[in-house]
Protein backbone atom coordinates (compact mmCIF):
# COMPACT_ATOMS: atom_id res chain seq x y z
CA UNK A 1 0.00 0.00 0.00
CA UNK A 2 1.31 3.55 -0.76
CA UNK A 3 1.49 6.03 1.73
CA UNK A 4 3.68 9.02 2.14
CA UNK A 5 5.82 8.92 4.88
CA UNK A 6 4.32 12.36 7.10
CA UNK A 7 1.03 10.54 7.05
CA UNK A 8 2.85 7.48 8.59
CA UNK A 9 4.67 9.44 10.93
CA UNK A 10 1.29 11.22 11.75
CA UNK A 11 -0.34 7.86 12.49
CA UNK A 12 2.69 6.97 15.08
CA UNK A 13 2.07 9.85 16.53
CA UNK A 14 -1.73 9.15 16.95
CA UNK A 15 -1.01 5.93 18.06
CA UNK A 16 1.35 7.75 20.79
CA UNK A 17 -1.20 9.77 21.84
CA UNK A 18 -3.36 7.69 22.32
CA UNK A 19 -0.80 5.32 24.35
CA UNK A 20 0.04 8.51 26.70
CA UNK A 21 -3.40 9.44 27.28
CA UNK A 22 -4.31 6.22 28.38
CA UNK A 23 -1.28 5.28 30.04
CA UNK A 24 -1.34 8.89 31.96
CA UNK A 25 -5.68 7.93 33.04
CA UNK A 26 -4.07 4.35 34.47
CA UNK A 27 -1.59 6.07 36.63
CA UNK A 28 -4.04 9.21 37.50
CA UNK A 29 -6.86 6.61 38.51
CA UNK A 30 -4.78 5.02 40.83
CA UNK A 31 -3.88 7.74 42.50
CA UNK A 32 -7.34 8.82 43.12
CA UNK A 33 -7.58 11.95 40.99
CA UNK A 34 -10.32 10.57 38.58
CA UNK A 35 -13.97 9.55 39.25
CA UNK A 36 -15.62 6.73 38.46
CA UNK A 37 -14.09 3.62 36.39
CA UNK A 38 -11.86 3.72 33.65
CA UNK A 39 -11.07 0.68 30.93
CA UNK A 40 -7.81 1.73 29.08
CA UNK A 41 -6.97 0.47 25.25
CA UNK A 42 -3.17 0.33 25.77
CA UNK A 43 -2.32 -2.11 23.03
CA UNK A 44 -4.81 -1.56 20.79
CA UNK A 45 -3.74 1.67 19.29
CA UNK A 46 -3.58 0.07 15.46
CA UNK A 47 -6.87 -0.87 15.60
CA UNK A 48 -8.03 2.54 16.44
CA UNK A 49 -6.00 4.76 14.47
CA UNK A 50 -5.74 2.72 11.83
CA UNK A 51 -10.16 3.16 11.43
CA UNK A 52 -10.83 6.57 12.92
CA UNK A 53 -7.73 8.31 11.69
CA UNK A 54 -9.24 8.47 8.47
CA UNK A 55 -12.90 9.55 9.92
CA UNK A 56 -13.62 13.21 8.25
CA UNK A 57 -14.99 16.08 11.05
CA UNK A 58 -18.23 15.45 9.83
CA UNK A 59 -18.55 11.64 9.87
CA UNK A 60 -20.04 9.85 13.52
CA UNK A 61 -19.06 7.17 15.43
CA UNK A 62 -19.73 5.35 18.76
CA UNK A 63 -17.45 4.05 21.08
CA UNK A 64 -17.29 1.58 23.48
CA UNK A 65 -16.63 1.48 27.48
CA UNK A 66 -13.00 1.25 26.49
CA UNK A 67 -13.52 4.51 24.15
CA UNK A 68 -11.31 7.46 25.03
CA UNK A 69 -8.66 6.63 22.05
CA UNK A 70 -12.25 6.73 19.72
CA UNK A 71 -12.94 10.15 21.42
CA UNK A 72 -9.53 11.80 21.93
CA UNK A 73 -8.29 10.64 18.02
CA UNK A 74 -12.08 11.64 16.16
CA UNK A 75 -11.20 14.67 17.45
CA UNK A 76 -12.14 15.58 21.43
CA UNK A 77 -9.77 17.73 23.44
CA UNK A 78 -7.49 16.07 25.99
CA UNK A 79 -7.56 18.26 28.68
CA UNK A 80 -11.77 18.46 28.09
CA UNK A 81 -11.75 14.82 27.94
CA UNK A 82 -9.46 14.55 31.63
CA UNK A 83 -11.72 17.22 32.81
CA UNK A 84 -14.62 15.55 32.15
CA UNK A 85 -12.62 12.30 33.73
CA UNK A 86 -11.97 14.01 36.81
CA UNK A 87 -15.74 15.14 37.04
CA UNK A 88 -15.22 19.00 36.53
CA UNK A 89 -17.17 21.11 35.89
CA UNK A 90 -15.57 22.09 32.46
CA UNK A 91 -15.10 18.91 31.36
CA UNK A 92 -16.01 17.51 27.59
CA UNK A 93 -19.74 16.83 29.40
CA UNK A 94 -19.50 19.45 32.46
CA UNK A 95 -17.93 16.65 34.33
CA UNK A 96 -21.49 14.53 34.35
CA UNK A 97 -20.85 11.82 32.14
CA UNK A 98 -17.13 10.59 33.14
CA UNK A 99 -15.46 7.64 31.06
CA UNK A 100 -18.66 6.36 30.13
CA UNK A 101 -20.63 8.83 28.68
CA UNK A 102 -18.31 11.46 27.02
CA UNK A 103 -19.42 12.52 23.87
CA UNK A 104 -18.83 16.08 21.68
CA UNK A 105 -21.86 15.95 18.81
CA UNK A 106 -19.79 18.61 17.13
CA UNK A 107 -17.01 16.76 16.09
CA UNK A 108 -19.46 13.52 15.37
CA UNK A 109 -18.52 11.57 18.70
CA UNK A 110 -22.06 10.05 19.60
CA UNK A 111 -20.17 8.95 22.92
CA UNK A 112 -18.75 6.20 24.56
CA UNK A 113 -21.26 3.54 26.35
CA UNK A 114 -21.40 1.46 29.07
CA UNK A 115 -24.00 -0.29 27.90
CA UNK A 116 -22.67 -3.13 26.22
CA UNK A 117 -23.77 -2.93 22.30
CA UNK A 118 -26.10 -0.26 22.90
CA UNK A 119 -24.02 1.74 19.90
CA UNK A 120 -25.03 -0.14 17.62
CA UNK A 121 -28.96 0.59 17.37
CA UNK A 122 -27.38 4.15 18.04
CA UNK A 123 -25.09 4.25 14.79
CA UNK A 124 -28.15 2.74 13.01
CA UNK A 125 -30.21 5.54 13.45
CA UNK A 126 -27.52 8.19 12.62
CA UNK A 127 -26.79 6.05 9.09
CA UNK A 128 -30.41 6.13 8.74
CA UNK A 129 -30.29 9.83 8.83
CA UNK A 130 -27.51 10.29 6.64
CA UNK A 131 -28.84 8.42 3.62
CA UNK A 132 -32.70 10.40 4.00
CA UNK A 133 -30.31 13.44 3.67
CA UNK A 134 -28.56 12.11 0.80
CA UNK A 135 -24.90 12.59 2.64
CA UNK A 136 -21.92 11.11 2.22
CA UNK A 137 -20.88 10.94 5.75
CA UNK A 138 -20.36 7.58 6.93
CA UNK A 139 -21.12 6.23 11.11
CA UNK A 140 -18.31 4.39 12.89
CA UNK A 141 -19.51 1.72 15.39
CA UNK A 142 -17.82 0.00 17.89
CA UNK A 143 -17.81 -3.27 19.63
CA UNK A 144 -15.84 -5.99 21.29
CA UNK A 145 -15.39 -9.01 21.14
CA UNK A 146 -17.54 -10.06 24.38
CA UNK A 147 -20.55 -8.29 23.23
CA UNK A 148 -20.26 -9.59 19.59
CA UNK A 149 -22.62 -11.64 20.80
CA UNK A 150 -25.41 -8.95 22.41
CA UNK A 151 -28.81 -8.49 20.57
CA UNK A 152 -28.97 -5.33 19.29
CA UNK A 153 -24.87 -5.47 17.45
CA UNK A 154 -26.59 -8.77 15.47
CA UNK A 155 -29.71 -6.60 14.71
CA UNK A 156 -28.10 -3.69 13.61
CA UNK A 157 -25.91 -5.36 11.18
CA UNK A 158 -29.02 -6.86 9.97
CA UNK A 159 -31.02 -3.90 9.54
CA UNK A 160 -27.64 -1.83 8.22
CA UNK A 161 -27.44 -4.32 5.50
CA UNK A 162 -30.85 -4.40 4.37
CA UNK A 163 -31.15 -0.81 4.08
CA UNK A 164 -27.38 -0.47 2.85
CA UNK A 165 -26.78 2.00 5.59
CA UNK A 166 -23.27 3.90 5.87
CA UNK A 167 -21.58 1.83 8.66
CA UNK A 168 -18.00 0.42 9.39
CA UNK A 169 -19.03 -2.27 12.25
CA UNK A 170 -15.46 -2.04 13.79
CA UNK A 171 -15.01 -5.08 16.44
CA UNK A 172 -12.34 -4.55 18.51
CA UNK A 173 -11.51 -7.96 18.98
CA UNK A 174 -9.00 -7.97 22.28
CA UNK A 175 -10.18 -11.83 22.39
CA UNK A 176 -11.14 -11.40 25.93
CA UNK A 177 -14.99 -9.97 27.77
CA UNK A 178 -13.95 -8.81 31.32
CA UNK A 179 -11.87 -11.90 31.80
CA UNK A 180 -14.24 -14.82 29.29
CA UNK A 181 -11.58 -15.64 26.83
CA UNK A 182 -13.94 -15.35 23.17
CA UNK A 183 -13.49 -19.17 23.21
CA UNK A 184 -15.96 -19.40 25.43
CA UNK A 185 -17.88 -17.12 24.58
CA UNK A 186 -18.87 -18.28 21.59
CA UNK A 187 -18.42 -21.55 19.52
CA UNK A 188 -17.23 -19.67 16.13
CA UNK A 189 -14.16 -17.09 17.07
CA UNK A 190 -13.81 -16.21 13.48
CA UNK A 191 -16.11 -13.40 13.84
CA UNK A 192 -15.45 -11.83 10.39
CA UNK A 193 -17.25 -14.94 9.09
CA UNK A 194 -20.66 -13.77 10.48
CA UNK A 195 -21.00 -10.75 7.80
CA UNK A 196 -22.10 -13.55 5.53
CA UNK A 197 -24.85 -14.31 7.45
CA UNK A 198 -25.82 -10.23 7.05
CA UNK A 199 -25.09 -10.34 3.44
CA UNK A 200 -22.28 -7.89 4.56
CA UNK A 201 -18.35 -7.69 3.35
CA UNK A 202 -16.19 -8.69 6.35
CA UNK A 203 -12.72 -8.85 6.84
CA UNK A 204 -10.71 -10.25 9.74
CA UNK A 205 -7.24 -8.22 9.80
CA UNK A 206 -3.98 -8.18 11.93
CA UNK A 207 -5.64 -5.32 14.61
CA UNK A 208 -1.92 -4.85 15.37
CA UNK A 209 -0.51 -4.03 12.00
CA UNK A 210 -1.77 -0.23 11.53
CA UNK A 211 -1.24 -0.46 8.23
CA UNK A 212 -3.41 -3.24 7.41
CA UNK A 213 -5.95 -1.83 9.77
CA UNK A 214 -5.77 1.45 7.73
CA UNK A 215 -6.71 -0.50 4.00
CA UNK A 216 -9.19 -2.59 5.22
CA UNK A 217 -10.69 0.19 7.05
CA UNK A 218 -10.42 2.21 3.63
CA UNK A 219 -12.44 -0.05 1.74
CA UNK A 220 -15.16 -0.43 4.00
CA UNK A 221 -15.30 3.39 4.00
CA UNK A 222 -15.27 3.72 0.41
CA UNK A 223 -17.53 1.55 -0.30
CA UNK A 224 -20.10 2.95 2.77
CA UNK A 225 -19.72 6.82 1.38
CA UNK A 226 -20.49 5.50 -2.33
CA UNK A 227 -23.73 4.42 -0.84
CA UNK A 228 -23.12 0.73 -1.14
CA UNK A 229 -23.70 -0.72 2.39
CA UNK A 230 -22.08 -1.32 5.69
CA UNK A 231 -19.24 -3.41 6.17
CA UNK A 232 -17.76 -5.50 9.08
CA UNK A 233 -13.70 -5.44 10.39
CA UNK A 234 -12.73 -7.88 13.00
CA UNK A 235 -9.44 -6.57 14.16
CA UNK A 236 -7.61 -8.53 16.46
CA UNK A 237 -5.46 -6.96 18.80
CA UNK A 238 -4.91 -7.42 22.66
CA UNK A 239 -5.10 -5.35 26.12
CA UNK A 240 -2.59 -5.07 28.38
CA UNK A 241 -4.02 -3.40 31.51
CA UNK A 242 -6.90 -5.36 33.82
CA UNK A 243 -10.44 -5.20 32.38
CA UNK A 244 -10.93 -2.22 34.08
CA UNK A 245 -8.01 -0.11 35.81
CA UNK A 246 -7.16 -1.36 39.38
CA UNK A 247 -9.30 -4.92 38.79
CA UNK A 248 -7.37 -8.22 39.75
CA UNK A 249 -6.94 -9.93 36.01
CA UNK A 250 -5.63 -13.50 37.42
CA UNK A 251 -7.40 -15.11 34.57
CA UNK A 252 -5.19 -14.14 31.61
CA UNK A 253 -2.06 -15.54 31.69
CA UNK A 254 0.81 -13.93 32.11
CA UNK A 255 2.87 -15.32 29.94
CA UNK A 256 0.48 -14.39 27.02
CA UNK A 257 0.35 -10.38 28.13
CA UNK A 258 4.13 -10.33 28.25
CA UNK A 259 4.17 -11.79 24.51
CA UNK A 260 1.88 -9.82 22.93
CA UNK A 261 3.36 -6.56 24.90
CA UNK A 262 7.03 -7.86 24.02
CA UNK A 263 6.69 -9.38 20.27
CA UNK A 264 3.05 -8.10 19.03
CA UNK A 265 3.31 -4.87 20.11
CA UNK A 266 1.41 -2.60 17.82
CA UNK A 267 3.43 0.80 18.13
CA UNK A 268 7.00 -1.40 18.42
CA UNK A 269 6.12 -2.92 15.23
CA UNK A 270 4.99 0.32 13.54
CA UNK A 271 8.35 1.96 14.66
CA UNK A 272 10.50 -0.78 13.14
CA UNK A 273 8.26 -0.09 9.57
CA UNK A 274 9.63 3.33 9.63
CA UNK A 275 13.15 2.78 10.53
CA UNK A 276 13.52 0.48 8.37
CA UNK A 277 12.44 3.50 5.84
CA UNK A 278 14.62 5.44 7.32
CA UNK A 279 13.48 7.36 9.99
CA UNK A 280 15.96 7.57 12.81
CA UNK A 281 15.06 5.94 16.61
CA UNK A 282 15.12 9.88 17.75
CA UNK A 283 12.46 11.13 15.42
CA UNK A 284 10.73 8.72 16.69
CA UNK A 285 11.51 9.17 20.30
CA UNK A 286 10.74 12.76 20.37
CA UNK A 287 7.52 12.28 18.94
CA UNK A 288 6.68 10.05 22.08
CA UNK A 289 8.25 12.41 24.68
CA UNK A 290 6.16 15.23 22.77
CA UNK A 291 2.63 12.85 23.89
CA UNK A 292 3.71 12.64 27.13
CA UNK A 293 4.45 16.43 28.00
CA UNK A 294 0.95 16.86 25.83
CA UNK A 295 -0.73 14.48 28.06
CA UNK A 296 0.29 15.69 31.64
CA UNK A 297 -0.08 19.41 30.19
CA UNK A 298 -3.65 18.67 29.41
CA UNK A 299 -4.10 16.93 32.72
CA UNK A 300 -2.52 19.85 34.52
CA UNK A 301 -5.35 21.89 33.16
CA UNK A 302 -7.93 19.45 33.96
CA UNK A 303 -6.89 19.41 37.91
CA UNK A 304 -6.92 22.99 38.06
CA UNK A 305 -10.78 22.86 37.15
CA UNK A 306 -13.53 23.55 39.33
CA UNK A 307 -15.69 20.92 40.50
CA UNK A 308 -19.63 21.66 39.46
CA UNK A 309 -21.59 23.11 42.07
CA UNK A 310 -23.94 20.69 44.09
CA UNK A 311 -26.98 23.13 42.77
CA UNK A 312 -26.46 22.43 39.46
CA UNK A 313 -27.59 18.39 40.16
CA UNK A 314 -30.63 18.17 38.17
CA UNK A 315 -29.73 20.47 35.47
CA UNK A 316 -29.83 18.26 31.77
CA UNK A 317 -31.94 15.86 33.15
CA UNK A 318 -35.21 14.88 32.63
CA UNK A 319 -36.84 15.73 35.87
CA UNK A 320 -39.17 17.86 36.80
CA UNK A 321 -38.15 18.95 40.14
CA UNK A 322 -41.18 21.48 40.61
CA UNK A 323 -43.51 18.53 39.96
CA UNK A 324 -41.60 16.29 42.03
CA UNK A 325 -41.68 18.59 44.83
CA UNK A 326 -37.60 18.02 45.07
CA UNK A 327 -35.09 20.57 45.98
CA UNK A 328 -31.35 20.35 46.10
CA UNK B 1 15.93 9.29 41.46
CA UNK B 2 13.93 7.41 44.91
CA UNK B 3 10.31 6.88 44.67
CA UNK B 4 7.21 7.17 46.88
CA UNK B 5 4.57 4.32 46.51
CA UNK B 6 1.35 5.17 48.06
CA UNK B 7 -1.77 2.66 48.27
CA UNK B 8 -3.55 2.64 45.81
CA UNK B 9 -7.53 3.65 44.55
CA UNK B 10 -8.09 0.71 42.70
CA UNK B 11 -12.06 1.10 42.41
CA UNK B 12 -14.70 3.80 42.95
CA UNK B 13 -15.92 3.07 46.57
CA UNK B 14 -12.37 1.98 48.06
CA UNK B 15 -11.03 4.10 50.86
CA UNK B 16 -8.53 2.46 52.55
CA UNK B 17 -6.31 -1.05 51.89
CA UNK B 18 -5.24 -3.13 54.06
CA UNK B 19 -1.60 -4.79 53.83
CA UNK B 20 -2.09 -8.70 54.17
CA UNK B 21 1.49 -9.46 53.03
CA UNK B 22 4.41 -7.91 51.64
CA UNK B 23 5.80 -10.28 48.68
CA UNK B 24 9.09 -7.87 48.41
CA UNK B 25 11.67 -7.19 51.26
CA UNK B 26 14.27 -4.20 51.45
CA UNK B 27 16.72 -5.03 49.09
CA UNK B 28 15.12 -7.00 46.70
CA UNK B 29 14.95 -5.05 42.99
CA UNK B 30 11.34 -5.04 41.59
CA UNK B 31 10.24 -4.24 37.88
CA UNK B 32 7.68 -2.48 36.62
CA UNK B 33 4.51 -5.07 36.83
CA UNK B 34 6.06 -7.09 39.36
CA UNK B 35 3.33 -7.99 42.35
CA UNK B 36 4.56 -6.46 45.37
CA UNK B 37 1.67 -6.68 47.81
CA UNK B 38 -1.27 -8.25 48.78
CA UNK B 39 -4.20 -5.80 49.44
CA UNK B 40 -7.45 -6.64 50.90
CA UNK B 41 -10.40 -3.67 50.82
CA UNK B 42 -14.16 -3.94 51.74
CA UNK B 43 -14.77 -5.45 47.97
CA UNK B 44 -11.63 -7.75 47.27
CA UNK B 45 -8.19 -8.56 48.28
CA UNK B 46 -5.67 -9.21 45.50
CA UNK B 47 -2.26 -8.96 44.66
CA UNK B 48 -1.00 -5.30 43.00
CA UNK B 49 1.74 -4.32 40.88
CA UNK B 50 4.26 -1.94 40.87
CA UNK B 51 4.04 0.31 38.38
CA UNK B 52 7.81 1.77 39.12
CA UNK B 53 11.35 0.08 38.64
CA UNK B 54 13.64 -0.13 41.31
CA UNK B 55 14.87 -1.66 44.42
CA UNK B 56 13.15 -1.61 47.55
CA UNK B 57 14.72 1.22 49.55
CA UNK B 58 12.00 1.23 53.20
CA UNK B 59 8.62 -0.48 53.46
CA UNK B 60 6.68 2.10 55.81
CA UNK B 61 4.15 -0.12 56.44
CA UNK B 62 3.71 -2.92 58.08
CA UNK B 63 1.54 -6.45 57.56
CA UNK B 64 -1.61 -6.01 58.65
CA UNK B 65 -2.07 -2.70 58.94
CA UNK B 66 -5.26 -0.70 56.73
CA UNK B 67 -3.79 3.02 55.37
CA UNK B 68 -6.20 5.33 53.16
CA UNK B 69 -5.64 5.68 49.28
CA UNK B 70 -3.12 7.88 48.63
CA UNK B 71 -0.83 7.51 52.17
CA UNK B 72 3.30 6.35 51.00
CA UNK B 73 3.89 2.76 51.77
CA UNK B 74 7.13 1.85 49.97
CA UNK B 75 9.70 3.49 48.46
CA UNK B 76 11.89 2.44 45.81
CA UNK B 77 15.05 3.61 44.42
CA UNK B 78 18.63 2.70 43.97
CA UNK B 79 20.73 0.69 46.31
CA UNK B 80 22.15 3.21 48.73
CA UNK B 81 20.40 6.30 47.87
CA UNK B 82 19.74 9.00 50.83
CA UNK B 83 16.01 8.91 51.18
CA UNK B 84 16.48 10.64 54.89
CA UNK B 85 15.33 13.74 52.98
CA UNK B 86 11.53 12.35 51.63
C1 LIG C 1 -25.37 -5.06 28.64
C2 LIG C 1 -24.17 -5.19 29.50
N1 LIG C 1 -23.85 -6.40 30.02
C3 LIG C 1 -22.75 -6.53 30.82
C4 LIG C 1 -21.97 -5.46 31.11
C5 LIG C 1 -20.73 -5.62 32.00
N2 LIG C 1 -19.51 -5.58 31.17
C6 LIG C 1 -18.82 -4.43 30.99
S1 LIG C 1 -17.54 -4.60 29.94
C7 LIG C 1 -17.83 -6.25 29.75
C8 LIG C 1 -16.99 -7.07 28.81
C9 LIG C 1 -16.93 -6.49 27.44
O1 LIG C 1 -16.09 -7.24 26.61
P1 LIG C 1 -15.77 -6.77 25.13
O2 LIG C 1 -17.01 -6.44 24.42
O3 LIG C 1 -14.90 -7.83 24.54
O4 LIG C 1 -14.95 -5.42 25.33
P2 LIG C 1 -13.50 -5.23 26.03
O5 LIG C 1 -13.78 -4.97 27.48
O6 LIG C 1 -12.71 -6.46 25.83
O7 LIG C 1 -12.91 -4.04 25.38
C10 LIG C 1 -18.94 -6.64 30.51
C11 LIG C 1 -19.45 -8.01 30.57
C12 LIG C 1 -22.34 -4.21 30.56
N3 LIG C 1 -21.61 -3.11 30.77
N4 LIG C 1 -23.42 -4.11 29.76
MG1 LIG D 1 -12.91 -7.92 24.41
Amino acid sequence: MEMNKDTMLDLYRQMWRMRSFEELAATEFKAGKLQGFVHVGVGEEASTVGVICQARLTDYTTATHRGHGVVLLKGAEAKLMYAELGGRATGLCKGRGGSMHMADLEKGILGTNGILGAGAPIAMGVALGIKYKKLDDVVFCYFGDGQSNEGGIHEAMNMAGALKLPIIFVCTNNQYGMWTPLTKASANVDLAKRAEGYGIPGAAVDGNDVLAVWESAGVAIDRARKGEGPSFLELKTYRYYPHSVGLPDPWRPKEEIEEWRTTRDPIDRFGKVLMAQDVKQETLEAIEKETVDEMQEAFNWAMQQPFPDVTQAYQDVYTNLAVEGRTV
Amino acid sequence: MAQKVAMPKLGLSMEDGKIVSWLVAEGDVVKKGDMIFEVETEKLSQEVESDYAGTVLKILVPEGETVDCGVDILILGEPGEDISGL
